[in-house]
């Protein structure tokens, strides 16, 4: 029996399911991953952009203060 | 040494000292908007001939097959492509706090990408195209593309994070990734095929002709190509459109607003749920057709479940601008960007709802998808493109933008511009897919003339233009407004040194957890160190391991969808009378692919009343075994073709190529005078059947030497007799010309479905059962 038979006799009408549950598990286990990331430290990564070009100041238009902001989680 | 010097020095003792490459995002930039301008007026051109076709004046090379190709390139791999370009390499130096990988690299990639535009604005129009849309460019521009794309600046992209020195690799980082490696494994999975007049050049020593020497097939063919053809169109606008313009968006408007991304965790979920979803989804291109239900659906579901990570990541960036909305009235930077993220809501709201079969099944081959596909690329990719330049350019001339008020100039005319074009695009999108489908009282169409469903359409084509005009007007002065801020630089770039530490080799902030449990039992230690749930907060550490585990996400979609259309025989039932193309017809399909007639005419009857009532028996799968590359078209400017064979006498067909107005009152088909004039290359027939043989198409003893070239002329000689007794000019003057192997391509199309199978083909099927 080759491949290609196994894979034949497959039902793939179940394919559409099978994928939904494959990213319904991914999704879970990505929230609470995400879920638990303290607060200080995802508002310090959500900064990061803020404070990479600090000391480029030397005109008023390019002068960008660095963000104190706090992200929303 | 002064005190304060002192000070510095020390406080910077451990510390290495960095310079960022602006020049290479300088080249980028300055690309982006030239290169933008020429696509734009592409499009302007392409659109006047939609709604005055004479606008193509017989020539060739301005046809509108030929220059719609390289309008949707320059729009997509020029334009945005060297805005992303721009894009990452000023945002990756600074979220790495790293000069990127090698400059060598850098320089490489920018003219490595500009040869490829290049080549791509000099073969399209050159009719040089692989017949399939997004990914018309022949196969040595291909290979350049992977060695440019994935070498250059793949290699410098990952480099650079490898040498970072900020721990946390920042979520627009992530975004540039998923880029990086989809792009390369739809490219490449797109792109496999045999180069044919390579292929004969080395086999027989014979060069047929430069067009013929970039001429390549496709493996896959029919259905199964047009599978992977939609997986990666799909994904090039998830991953080349979308994407990295989710990094540009959450590094540059966090630095417009002057405030952090309003959730950072949203962030992430907004990036790992595009990556897993987006590669599910391209099936949704090709419902009702031969396609099999079971893939059909699935890319309908993922296409829906789109809708939440998408708006996610535009709630995410409008709510950026929190307590900063009153300086979006003020500034045209803000305008930019909230009018892109609101558009990136607008468009992927309406993706989805497109993929539903039942609206689907009105929306497909309209114009509908035009509007649709122009407010994300004008819209999301144009405005956050214009937004992130005007940004950016005083700081990389290291001066003031030259005028704000032609910037926020730049905006309203732009803004206008888009409106006109997608109201007046939607509009004749759904009055064509609604006069299609309607029929009267006694069950006949309603307008059984397609003409009619054009001609009706012709005020929104010209409202196009107009819009077309404004968006690219707005350009203009973008460019204007750009060259005067260049004019007022510095005499000479100031160059700041930047200092941080290295990362440390040992770092220890952050370790895997440990288990808390106190039963000894393997598996569950390892699940309760899994659900303290750190384990993401490490990978975002770890740019090799991170880049695995994306590629990983895009392969499952990928290969679920792949698989199962490759190995499963009963997806492509085969059809016994389904034979190969003459040698002649071969050569007359490559012509139709090099007019790209695919851009305006379908080869797909959907199996609805109206579709078999005006155009007959719908598509089967097995109809397009032999159809490398496959020609469904995603659009009918033109009626479908798929039955055309034998409708119409070859005369008809010749008259209709000299002048389609003469034939069809009111055709807005361009003139194609050239097909009358220009020789049918005979001797590089054979490599093309023998390209196709080695494909695995039964040609017989068509691959011995000379045999294809003896049938096609003998063929075309027949087809020029019969022209001649229909009326036409005497055969003489016609047997070798190009419109004759298109005629006898158009005549074959979709009629082995009731012949008479050959007596070798029915045992060969009776075999099968």
């Amino acid at each position: 029996m080759s491949f290609t038979d196994i894979v034949s006799n497959m039902n793939l009408d179940i394919y559409p399911i099978i994928s939904l549950i494959l990213f319904l598990v991914a999704f879970a286990l990505i929230m609470w991953s995400v879920l638990r990331t303290p607060k200080t430290e995802s508002n310090r990564q959500a900064n990061i952009p803020l404070q990479d070009d600090y000391d480029l100041s030397s005109t008023d238009n390019m002068h960008n203060p660095a963000g104190k902001g706090a992200s929303h989680g | 040494m002064s005190e304060h010097a002192a000070q510095n020095e020390a406080s910077r003792e451990g510390l290495e000292s960095f310079v960022y490459d602006d020049k290479i995002v300088r080249m980028f930039a300055w690309a982006t908007i030239i290169w933008g301008i020429v696509g734009f007026l592409v499009g302007v051109i392409i659109a006047i001939q939609l709604a005055f076709p004479d606008a193509g004046f017989g020539i060739e090379y301005l046809s509108f097959g030929r220059l719609r190709p390289l309008h949707t390139n320059a729009a997509i791999f020029a334009f945005a492509g060297n805005g992303i370009f721009a894009a990452v390499y000023y945002s990756t130096q600074r979220l790495c706090k790293a000069r990127m990988f090698s400059d060598l690299l850098s320089r490489l990639h920018f003219w490595g990408w500009q040869l490829i535009i290049v080549s791509a604005a000099l073969t399209l129009p050159l009719g040089i195209t692989q017949g399939k849309e997004y990914a018309e460019l022949e196969w040595p521009i291909d290979l350049a593309i992977a060695v440019v794309w994935l070498v250059f600046f793949g290699g410098n992209f990952i480099g650079t994070l490898i040498k970072r020195r900020e721990r946390h690799i920042y979520v627009a980082l992530w975004f540039y990734i998923a880029t990086i490696v989809t792009v390369t494994m739809l490219h490449v999975g797109n792109n496999i095929w045999l180069p044919a007049g390579f292929v004969h050049l080395i086999k027989t020593g014979e060069f047929a002709g430069p067009a013929f020497l970039m001429k390549s097939y496709p493996v896959y063919a029919g259905v199964q190509d047009a599978l992977m053809q939609w997986w990666y169109g799909h994904n090039a606008v998830a991953f080349f459109l979308t994407t990295p313009f989710l990094g540009l968006m959450y590094y540059f408007m966090p630095k417009a607003a002057e405030r952090p991304v309003f959730s950072y965790k949203l962030s992430i979920i907004h990036f790992w749920s595009l990556v897993f979803i987006y590669i599910w989804a391209g099936p949704h291109h090709l419902h009702y057709t031969a396609l099999p239900e079971w893939a059909s659906t699935l890319g309908m579901v993922f296409s829906v479940m789109l809708w939440m990570p998408s708006w996610g990541g535009m709630i995410n960036g409008l709510l950026t601008l929190r307590g900063a909305w009153d300086r979006v009235a003020k500034d045209p930077i803000l305008k930019f960007f909230v009018v892109g993220v609101t558009f990136y809501g607008m468009s992927t709201f309406e993706g989805p709802l497109l993929s539903i079969k039942a609206v689907n099944s009105l929306s497909h081959y309209t114009d509908w998808t035009i509007a649709h596909v122009h407010s994300g690329v004008l819209g999301w990719n144009g405005f956050m493109t214009f937004g992130m330049l005007y940004w950016m350019m005083p700081r990389l001339f290291q001066t003031k933008l030259y005028s704000t008020k032609l910037a926020t100039m730049h905006f309203w005319i732009g803004t206008i511009g888009m409106v006109l074009y997608i109201l007046s695009i939607y509009t004749a999108g759904i009055t064509q897919g609604l006069m299609w489908r309607a029929w009267d009282e006694t069950g006949r169409l309603a307008y059984p003339d397609f003409i009619e469903t054009v001609t009706k359409l012709i005020p929104m084509y010209w409202i196009r233009v107009i819009g077309g005009v404004l968006y690219m007007s707005g350009a203009i002065i973008a460019l204007y407004n750009f060259f005067m801020t260049w004019k007022a630089r510095p005499e000479k770039y100031e160059e700041p040194v930047h200092y941080a530490a290295p990362l440390s080799p040992n770092y220890e902030g952050d370790p895997e957890a440990k288990s808390r449990l106190t039963a000894n039992a393997g598996f569950g230690h390892a699940g309760d160190k899994f659900l303290q749930g750190n384990w993401h907060r490490r990978w975002e550490r770890k740019p090799i391991r991170f880049t695995v585990y994306v590629l990983v996400a895009v392969l499952i979609g990928g290969a679920v969808e792949a698989v199962p259309m490759f190995l499963v025989s009963s997806n492509v039932p085969s059809i016994a009378s389904v034979q190969p193309y003459t040698p002649l017809e071969l050569a007359g399909r490559d012509i139709y692919i090099s007019e790209g007639c695919y851009n305006c005419h379908s080869q797909m009857i959907r199996p609805f009343y109206w579709e078999t009532k005006r155009y007959g028996d719908y598509s089967k799968p097995g109809e397009f075994v032999y159809d490398r590359p496959f020609q469904w078209g995603s659009r009918r400017i033109g009626p479908d073709l798929h039955r055309e064979g034998g409708r119409k006498s070859h005369l008809w067909h010749y008259e209709h190529f000299k002048n389609p107005a003469d034939t069809s009152p009111g055709s807005i088909m361009p003139r194609y005078p050239w097909l009358l004039s220009k020789e049918i290359n005979f001797p590089a027939i054979q490599g093309r059947v023998d390209a196709n043989a080695m494909l695995g198409v039964p040609y017989g003893d068509m691959v011995l030497d000379g045999a294809a070239e003896e049938h096609a002329q003998f063929q075309a000689a027949t087809i020029a007799a019969e022209l001649e007794e229909q009326g036409g000019p005497p055969m003489d003057e016609t047997m070798d010309k190009q419109v004759i192997a298109l005629i006898a391509y158009l005549q074959r199309l979709g009629t082995d479905l009731y012949k008479e199978a050959p007596a070798d083909a029915q045992a060969q099927a009776g075999g099968d059962q």
